[in-house]
C-alpha cells in the first residue's frame, strides 16, 4: 500500500500529457523548447477558461465560439466563468487573436493542471 | 507615575510583545503558563471584542472571586476601604501585600467586579482567580506518535523522512497548552479542497460537515466526477482532514488540532492527485458559498493563474482564510523561474506554509521564500487517517493476451517480466526507424467504481521526433484507433547505464464497470533511434474505501498546511468575531521564532497554538509614553 502511495506522490513530478478526449495528439516534428514543454505539461489540452460579461450565458458564449471552432462542451463554473472544451486544440494564440476584440469576452486562459503537494 | 489609559495600554503593549523561545523551552517548564495577556486584557475591554471576553471567561475561573493588584504605594487602609466600599471581602494577601485575593458580593459577576476595580486609581490590575489543571491530553491510541502536537522526542514508527527521527522535545505547535483552553472548533467549517475525504473513517465521521441544515444532505462535492460524493480514492485528502480535525479523545487513532470541527470535503484532485483550474475554482466557490471560514489547499502548480487567483479574492471578499502548502521542490520561491501557486499569490487572506521536521529544521523538500512563504509547521513523518487501502484488480506479466506489433514480452529483464520495444531490448539495442508499434490488452473492470493504472517505464527515445504513448478505451481492441490518450511523451528520461524506471499512475475510473483496453505505442521517424522503452510492474488497482480504520505516515508541505488550517479554525472558534485578518495576524504573530525559518519566510516563525490563542491584535494607533 505504501509503495503504491509513493508512486502516486512521485507522479507529481512526472510529465503526463492529455490530449483532447477521444482524439490523439498529432505528431509535431518540432524539437521541444524547455519553456514550451513546461507550459504544455501544465495545461489540459483543448480546455480553456473564458471569463465573460455578466450578461453572457452558455448559449451566448456558444454562439460566439462555434462559428470558428468545433466545441465538445461548455460548462458554467460560476462568477461569469466557463470551461470550454474544443475538439481540436486551437491554442492560446489563436483564441486571443480571434476574440481579443470581442468585448463580451473579458479573459481567456488555459485550464491549468495542479497536483497534490 | 499617574494612572491612566495610556499607561494601561503601555502595559498591554508590553504584555503582547512576542516572546521567542527554543523548541524545548515550554517543555522544560512543564508548559504551565499563566494567562499574561488575558490578565491585562480584562482592564482594557475597549481594545478587545465582546466575544474575546466571553471566550476568555468561559469556565476558566473561580466564580465569586477576583485577584487585585494594588499599586505598591497604596497602604493597607486604602486597600481595605477600596475593597469594603464595593461590598467585597479580603480573603488574604498572596505573599505580597499589594496582591489581594478578594471575595465578591453574592451573585456579583467576576466581569462586573473587574470593571469596578478598573476605575479605582489605586489598582494596577484585576483579574479572575483562574483555575489551573493538568493539560488536556487526549486518549487516542496513536497520540504518542503525533510529534507535531506534542514532541517528546519520540521516534515515529514507520517514518518515511529519515532526518531527525527522533527529533527535539518541544518542537511542536504547543497544542496541549491550547487544548487547555479550547478543543471544540465545531462552530467552524473547514473546507479540505483536495482528493476528497473518506467521510466514513472512524476518526473523521463524527467531524464531517453536512449541509443538512440548509437542505444539502452531503459532506461536500466531487468536482472531478461532478456528483455529490466526495469520497477519497487517493488518501491525501483524508490524511489532511485528519490533521485538521480527526476526532479527539475518542480512544481511536489520532487527534486533529481541533478535536471537534466541521470538515467539508471538496474533491478537486483525482485518484492520482491531479486536478485543474476549473475544478479547484469550482471547489473554492462551493466552499465559500456553503459557509466555510477556512479553506485548506495542499495543492499547487508552477504557473500563475488569474482565474485561480480571482477565486481566492472571492474567498477574501467573503471573509474566508485560505491556507496553502508552499510546495515540495525545495525551491527558494524568490528565485526567478522557481514558482509555486497559490502560495505566491499576494492576497492577505492567504497563509502559505513550509514544512518543518521533528527538530524544526526546514524539511529538505520544502519550498521557502522571504516574501511568499509565511510560517512553518510540522510536515515530516506525520501520522494521520488514510482513505483505506489498495487492492489489486489485476497484475500482468505480459505473457498472454496482448496484441503485439513491434513489442515483445521478456520473461526476465533484470529480474522482472517486461514488455519492450525493441523486441530484443537490452539497454543497448535500438528500436526501428519509422515504427508505429503497439501493444494492447483488454482488462475487466466490472464491479469496480474506481481504478488506477500503474506501471514503471524505462524511456529512452529521440526527443521531439519519436513518441511514447499510452491510450485506453472502453471494451476491447486497439485503443489507438478510438481510445483516449493518457500519456504522450518524447525524449530520453532514462539512462541506459543506470536502467532508470519511472512510476506512472493514471486514474482510469471513468472506464470502470466494463472492459477497458489499455495500450502502449512507440512511434519513430527516420532519424536517430535510441534504446527504446521497457514496461514492468504493470497493475490495475482499486482504492478500497470500505476500510475505515487506516492510518499512514506521510511527508509534505501538504501535511504542514492543515496544522495551520486547524489552528485557524481553533482561533475562530475561540474568537467568533475574528476576521480573516485577525486570524492571519494571530497565526503569524503568535508563532515561535525558529532559526531555520529566519530570512526565508515572511515571519521566521513556526505556528504555535498557545501563542496564537493568547495573541491580541495591537490596538490601532497605540502609542506609549511615560506619564510623570
Amino acid at each position: 500500500m505504501k509503495k503504491i502511495y509513493c508512486i502516486l506522490l512521485i507522479t507529481g513530478m512526472m510529465f503526463c500529457a492529455h490530449a483532447c478526449a477521444h482524439v490523439n495528439q498529432p505528431d509535431t516534428k518540432v524539437t521541444p523548447v524547455k519553456q514550451q514543454q513546461k507550459f504544455a505539461q501544465n495545461v489540459v489540452p483543448c480546455e480553456y477558461l473564458f471569463t465573460v460579461d455578466e450578461t453572457c450565458d452558455v448559449q451566448c458564449l456558444y454562439s460566439l465560439l462555434v462559428k470558428d471552432y468545433s466545441i465538445t462542451n461548455i460548462k458554467a463554473i460560476g462568477n461569469n466563468l466557463f470551461l470550454v472544451t474544443f475538439t481540436i486544440d486551437p491554442g492560446m494564440d489563436a483564441l486571443l487573436s480571434m476574440y481579443n476584440n470581442i468585448s463580451t469576452i473579458k479573459a481567456i486562459q488555459p485550464n491549468f493542471k495542479y497536483k497534490l503537494q | 507615575m499617574k494612572p491612566g489609559k495610556t499607561n494601561i495600554l503601555f502595559t498591554l503593549a508590553l504584555s503582547i510583545i512576542i516572546t521567542t523561545s527554543l523548541c524545548f523551552s515550554h517543555a522544560a517548564f512543564g508548559k504551565q503558563k499563566p494567562l499574561n495577556s488575558a490578565n491585562t486584557m480584562k482592564l482594557n475591554t475597549s481594545t478587545v471584542k465582546n466575544s474575546q471576553m466571553k471566550g476568555a471567561f468561559v469556565q476558566q475561573y473561580v466564580p465569586g472571586e477576583v485577584i487585585v493588584k494594588f499599586k505598591n504605594t497604596t497602604n493597607l487602609q486604602i486597600k481595605s476601604q477600596s475593597i469594603a466600599a464595593i461590598g467585597h471581602t479580603m480573603l488574604k494577601n498572596l505573599g505580597s501585600t499589594s496582591i489581594v485575593h478578594i471575595k465578591l458580593k453574592e451573585n456579583e459577576s467576576v466581569e462586573h467586579a473587574i470593571h469596578a476595580y478598573k476605575n479605582n486609581p489605586n489598582v494596577e490590575y484585576a483579574q479572575p482567580n483562574y483555575i489551573y489543571h493538568i493539560f488536556s491530553t487526549p486518549n487516542d491510541s496513536s497520540y504518542g506518535q503525533l510529534w507535531g502536537l506534542n514532541n517528546t522526542g519520540q521516534t515515529i514508527t514507520g517514518g518515511t523522512y529519515p532526518n531527525n527521527n527522533p527529533g527535539t522535545t518541544g518542537c511542536d505547535i504547543d497544542a496541549e497548552s491550547a487544548w487547555d483552553k479550547i478543543t471544540d472548533c465545531s462552530s467552524v467549517i473547514v473546507a479540505v479542497i483536495d482528493t476528497g475525504v473518506n467521510y466514513n473513517h472512524e476518526d473523521l465521521a463524527d467531524n464531517m460537515w453536512d449541509g443538512s441544515a440548509s437542505g444539502y444532505n452531503y459532506h461536500g462535492y466531487d468536482f472531478v466526477n461532478s456528483d455529490y460524493d466526495p469520497m477519497d480514492f487517493n488518501g491525501h485528502g483524508t490524511h489532511v482532514a485528519g490533521i485538521i480535525g480527526a476526532v479527539g479523545n475518542n480512544g481511536k487513532g489520532v487527534t486533529g488540532v481541533c478535536w471537534n470541527v466541521k470538515i467539508m470535503a471538496v474533491r478537486v484532485l483525482n485518484a492520482v492527485g491531479e486536478g485543474t483550474t476549473a475544478n479547484i475554482v469550482s471547489g473554492i466557490n462551493f466552499a465559500v458559498s456553503r459557509g466555510a471560514k477556512v479553506i485548506n489547499m495542499s495543492l499547487g502548480g508552477n504557473l500563475s493563474d488569474a482565474v485561480f487567483s480571482n477565486a481566492i479574492t472571492n474567498a477574501q471578499n467573503n471573509g474566508v482564510l485560505v491556507v496553502v502548502a508552499a510546495g515540495n521542490k525545495g525551491y527558494n520561491l524568490n528565485t526567478a523561474g522557481k514558482d509555486s501557486y497559490p502560495c505566491e499569490y499576494t492576497q492577505d487572506n492567504i497563509v502559505c506554509v513550509a514544512a518543518l521536521d521533528q527538530a524544526y529544521a526546514l524539511a529538505d523538500f520544502s519550498n521557502y521564500g522571504a516574501t511568499g512563504v509565511d510560517v512553518g509547521a510540522p510536515g515530516t513523518n506525520i501520522v494521520s487517517g488514510y482513505f483505506g487501502n489498495y487492492q489489486a484488480i489485476t497484475t500482468d506479466d505480459f505473457s498472454s493476451g496482448w496484441g503485439l506489433t513491434g513489442w515483445a514480452q521478456q520473461a526476465n529483464l533484470g529480474g522482472f517480466p517486461a514488455l519492450t520495444d525493441p523486441t530484443n531490448f537490452n539497454y543497448s539495442n535500438e528500436y526501428l526507424a519509422y515504427a508505429n508499434h503497439k501493444a494492447y490488452k483488454s482488462f475487466s473492470l466490472s464491479g469496480y467504481t474506481n481504478a488506477i493504472l500503474l506501471f514503471e517505464a524505462y524511456i529512452d527515445i529521440e526527443g521531439g521526433y519519436d513518441f511514447f504513448s499510452v491510450n485506453y478505451k472502453i471494451g476491447t481492441g486497439d485503443p489507438f484507433v478510438t481510445g483516449q490518450q493518457l500519456l504522450r511523451i518524447s525524449g530520453s528520461f532514462s539512462n541506459p547505464w543506470y536502467h532508470d524506471y519511472y512510476p506512472f499512475p493514471f486514474d482510469i475510473s471513468s472506464y470502470t464497470g466494463t472492459n477497458c483496453s489499455i495500450g502502449f505505442r512507440l512511434q519513430s521517424d527516420g532519424s536517430y533511434q535510441y534504446t527504446g522503452v521497457a514496461i514492468r510492474n504493470f497493475a490495475i488497482v482499486n482504492a478500497n474505501t470500505s476500510v475505515t480504520n487506516a492510518y499512514e505516515v506521510m511527508d509534505g508541505t501538504s501535511m504542514a498546511s492543515p496544522y495551520v488550517a486547524g489552528l485557524a479554525a481553533m482561533l475562530i472558534a475561540f474568537n467568533p468575531d475574528y476576521t480573516y485578518q485577525d486570524v492571519a495576524n494571530a497565526l503569524k504573530n503568535g508563532g515561535e521564532t525558529v532559526a531555520s525559518l529566519a530570512g526565508i519566510t515572511t515571519t521566521g516563525k513556526s505556528i504555535n497554538a498557545w501563542g496564537s490563542l493568547k495573541y491580541i491584535n495591537t490596538p490601532a494607533g497605540l502609542s506609549a509614553q511615560q506619564i510623570q
